[in-house]
């Protein structure tokens, strides 16, 4: 039996259980990736999967199963499951769950690949890791460790529904990471970069990854003279992929509608702007969008997880909160139009409203002209890591480096800089929103339970705001 | 378990034809059960039934993985000669001595329940909603409740080339609830987790209870100055530090690349002298306790920090080799959203961080405390600068102010920035009562509240 007949067969016998609505998801994957430390590969793996996932609606509340074996018998019994799934839930279900209407719709969304991963064999990656690997250690006898990642995945997905919805998909991704550790007594500092997208191995090659290994390995040799700035509140200048973890984290999550209602209160938390629809959250420069059909961006898809066609979510518009990212249930309470939000990191799990690409939208500054008008601040570059709190209005994120600005210029490197604030006091603070707009991969983002982790798209221009700027609290 | 017999049987007979010199292959069978709670309801009840196997390769040194589901002999082939032909183009690993070799593994009582293993859907949905239920009936105060039951079972099967043959089943219980009360404009939040491998040990209506009670006294806090505080971090508030901050400072890796913050001082004084940390998958009944690691080596007992000392880091086969040692059974392949996965290579994690409980009490470690803040949850609590043990995290529940030895109020949130390596100088008492806790997605831990001197906390909101 194909795929797509099994896909059939499974949706109609959902339906003969009782199901109200359903959907399947069936997919096929292969991954390869490899990290390769100090010229010589650390380890190697492949990985092949497949399996399907089941969503059923009988009454009220969600049930949900899926299997690893794609056999008949073990599709159709994990049918079975989700249904009585379904039943069980519905016992303990006060608010009945509706789906907003959306158009049935056959089609096929497909990744354009430049240059197919098949096409570059393990032994041309392991060269390019091992050139940037070079890059880096040739820098400085003090690059303690030079690693690099490489890694493809292609998915090939089936989405059928009840309604008669029918989408194939066909992706690739493609990404690098690369990351430049230095050392010296007492002290160590890494520089990473990360690069990647859909797409296929032009997502590697570009931007030039021998170029980037070299300029990380002379920046951690440089950050190990570097002071660590002390505590202090000033205007930063952050460039863009500061901002795209700071948009994935402040922005991105509070916008996702099941946050604002709270039902992920106990797991990935809530949102601050809770009710706050149509209100004034930042500057008149602040404009955010979601938009997943933007090709090259790890968010990127024409069709979500409930078959619901793409679209760019307005989420800000002159510092005005104007929507959230929607599925079709959230969008029913809230009476809109769903806007396609929703996705499962594979078959394994049930999709939930995620961002694609998220990112705060260009403006008419360039950064020579932002730089002009700071007195004394701080020129934060890249990101490390965040700690947030669960409303996402709370927020510490460290940065790669940073430099300071004295008169409009950028003076001393800084390093171990993090930044920390409170969201709608940093949104109102923007004066100046760059043009230089870019989508940075941001290949790791939580939420549900069990845990989903999924790449996403984040970004947008350098921007120009008011935060406390920190450094290291070690002694 | 048949299924995965054969394929492992069929991956060994498939590597010994193609002339590899050593095989492992290793098999998982998993079913999860999660019903969800939002909005004082359940409203999602779901599971998976996943099944496959990772394999490893060895030809001259040289390694290969490959993970699967397909289980077909071609498909098994397929994946094996892959698995070869990338292992010769990454070269041999120089350091490598060999897969392990078979070791007597003795089982750790309690950690595999009948009762779990054969958990029908409705029964879960009943033991969820008696969490429901005792949340909700706390108190007409309380108004919003959300949390989970996640049921699990599992059955790992590892087969290696030198007749290594470790099989181990595990069961699972996991509940959480998050309970927000109200008060008028007065809003609060609280928190509890248990956890356990046998179903009489797990307290569903404790869940609720004890995420309520915490969640009515936190109503109406007060703002706190900004200030150095005795923060005295309850078991479920310690265990995110230890789970998302201690732990990878431990780890064989991170100290190869000399990433851990205490990177040169193994052998030297870290903490205070009441301080001792263990690694510990052989309690019974602990989240984390397993006769074996996901390589096949048996399990074991291994001190971190023995009275302030850093006695050891943990290693898995590969990177024991690198450092010409054995090792200590870490291997782990991390499961979702707990036990195992086949994940294709395995990587030196802790199973059960383990606190050494101390002397005090709860009452006596808020009464030797003069300006303090007792911290019931932490959140997001992550290294943000990794290399310097630096790290930042809400204090989001169960905050109240400590004054001369008495709890005067609740607090609201806070954001406190520090530093691994001075909270464990400044340890100032352990209590004695050690729980197990384990927060969202991460490692399961065994501890007791742990006081902290001189942290600096800023209001959050």
């Amino acid at each position: 039996m194909s795929l797509e007949d099994l896909a059939s067969k499974a949706m109609a016998y959902a339906s003969k259980l009782g199901a109200r609505y359903a959907d399947i998801r069936i997919e096929k994957s292969v991954g390869e990736s490899f990290l390769l430390e100090n010229g010589k590969v650390e380890h190697v793996a492949v990985g092949t999967d497949e399996g399907a996932g089941i969503r059923a609606l009988t009454h009220g509340a969600w049930g949900f199963y899926a299997t690893s074996k794609l056999t008949e018998n073990d599709v159709l019994k994990a049918v079975e499951l989700a249904v009585k799934l379904a039943k069980a839930s519905d016992t303990r279900i006060r608010e009945v769950v509706r789906l907003a209407d959306v158009k049935v719709v056959e089609d096929k969304d497909i990744v354009k690949v430049k240059q197919k991963p098949e096409d570059y064999p393990l032994e041309e990656r392991v060269k390019l890791a091992k050139d940037c690997d070079s890059a880096m250690r040739k820098t400085s006898d003090r690059i303690h460790k030079a690693a690099v990642a490489i890694g493809t995945d292609r998915l090939l997905k089936l989405f059928h529904s009840t309604e008669g919805t029918r989408i194939s998909y066909d992706y690739s991704k493609s990404y690098i990471r690369l990351e430049a550790i230095a050392h010296q007594i007492g002290l160590t500092e890494s520089v990473g970069r990360e690069e990647g997208g859909t797409g296929g191995v032009e997502r590697i090659i570009e931007p030039d990854p021998i170029e980037i290994s070299e300029n990380i390995a002379k920046k951690a040799i440089a950050l190990l003279k570097a002071p660590t700035p002390s505590a202090e509140r000033l205007p930063v200048i952050l460039d863009q992929d500061y901002v795209a973890l700071l948009t994935h984290e402040i922005l991105g999550h509070p916008s996702e509608a099941d946050r604002v209602l709270g039902r992920e209160a106990a797991w990935a938390g809530v949102a601050w702007w809770k009710g706050m629809l149509y209100q004034q959250v930042g500057s008149e420069f602040l404009n955010a969008s979601d938009d997943p059909r933007i090709e090259g961006g790890l968010g990127y898809y024409r069709y979500d997880d409930e078959g619901v066609p793409a679209e760019e979510k307005e989420l800000i518009k002159g510092g005005i909160l104007t929507n959230h990212m929607h599925s079709r249930e959230t969008a029913a309470i809230f009476g809109v139009k769903p806007n396609a939000g929703m996705r499962a990191s594979s078959y394994r799990f049930v999709p939930l409203i995620r961002m694609s690409n998220t990112f705060i939208k260009p403006g008419d500054w360039t950064f020579e002209e932002m730089l002009e008008d700071v007195h004394r601040g701080v020129y934060v570059v890249g990101n490390k890591i965040p700690s947030i709190d669960m409303r996402r209005y709370n927020w510490q994120i460290s940065a790669q480096w940073g430099f300071m600005i004295e008169k409009g210029e950028l003076t001393k490197l800084l390093r171990d800089v993090t930044v920390a604030g409170i969201a709608p006091e940093f949104f109102k603070s923007i004066d100046a929103v760059g043009k230089d707009f870019q989508i940075r991969p941001v290949p790791s983002c939580g939420k549900g339970d069990p845990m989903q982790g999924l790449h996403v798209g984040n970004g947008g221009p350098h921007i120009r705001g008011i935060a406390i700027v920190q450094g290291t609290r070690s002694t | 378990m048949v299924e995965m017999e054969i394929a492992c049987s069929n991956a060994l007979k498939i590597g010994k034809s193609l002339g590899l010199d050593e095989v492992e292959v290793y098999a998982l069978n998993k079913e999860v059960l999660t019903i969800r709670i939002a909005n004082s309801q359940i409203v999602e009840s779901k599971g998976i039934r996943d099944r496959g196997i990772a394999i490893r390769v060895v030809k001259n040194k040289a390694i290969g993985s490959v993970t699967t589901t397909n289980l077909a002999s071609d498909n098994l082939k397929k994946s094996l000669e892959y698995a070869l032909a990338s292992a010769i183009i990454r070269g041999p690993a120089g350091h490598w001595t060999s897969l392990p070799k078979p070791k007597k593994c003795e089982k750790v009582p309690e950690c595999w329940d009948q009762r779990i293993s054969r958990l029908t859907e409705d029964e879960a949905v009943v033991i969820a909603s008696k969490m429901l239920d005792s949340t909700l009936g706390s108190g007409a105060k309380i108004k919003d409740v959300s949390g989970s039951l996640n049921v699990v079972r599992e059955n790992v099967l590892i087969t290696n080339s030198h007749g290594l043959n470790a099989e181990e089943e595990a069961s699972y219980v996991l509940g959480t609830i998050t309970a927000e009360a109200r008060d008028g404009s007065a809003v609060a939040s609280g928190f509890w987790f248990d956890g356990a491998r046998i179903l009489s040990e797990f307290n569903a209506e404790q869940v609720g209870i004890n995420a309520a009670d915490m969640a009515l006294k936190s109503l109406e806090p007060k703002r706190i100055n900004e200030d150095s505080y005795s923060i005295v971090l309850t078991p479920l508030a310690f265990s995110e530090v230890l789970a998302f901050v201690f732990s990878s400072h431990f780890i064989s890796k991170g100290y190869q690349d000399r990433v851990s913050c205490f990177y040169g001082k193994l052998g030297k004084k870290i903490a205070d002298d009441s301080v001792t940390v263990y690694d510990d998958p052989r309690v019974a009944g602990g989240l984390g306790s397993k006769s074996f690691d996901d390589e096949g080596v048996p399990s074991r007992r291994t001190p971190l920090i023995e009275e302030g000392i850093f006695k050891n880091l943990l290693y898995d086969t590969f990177y024991a080799s690198k450092d010409k040692t054995q090792s200590t059974g870490n291997a782990v392949r991390m499961g979702n959203p707990i036990g195992r996965s086949y994940d294709p290579i395995p990587f030196p994690v802790p199973h059960n961080i383990v606190i050494k409980p101390g002397s005090y009490s709860m009452e006596e470690l808020i009464e030797e405390t003069k300006h303090g803040i007792l911290v019931g949850r932490l959140w997001y609590t992550y290294p943000i600068n990794p290399e310097r043990g630096d790290f930042s995290t809400t204090a989001r529940s169960g905050n109240f102010l400590i004054e001369n030895g008495e709890i005067k109020y609740p607090v609201g949130m806070m954001r406190i920035y520090d530093n691994l390596p001075r909270w464990l100088i400044n340890v100032g008492g352990i209590g004695k009562e050690a729980v197990q806790a384990m927060a969202w997605h991460a490692l399961p831990t065994i501890t007791p509240a742990v006081k902290i001197e001189g942290v600096k906390a800023a209001p959050a909101s």
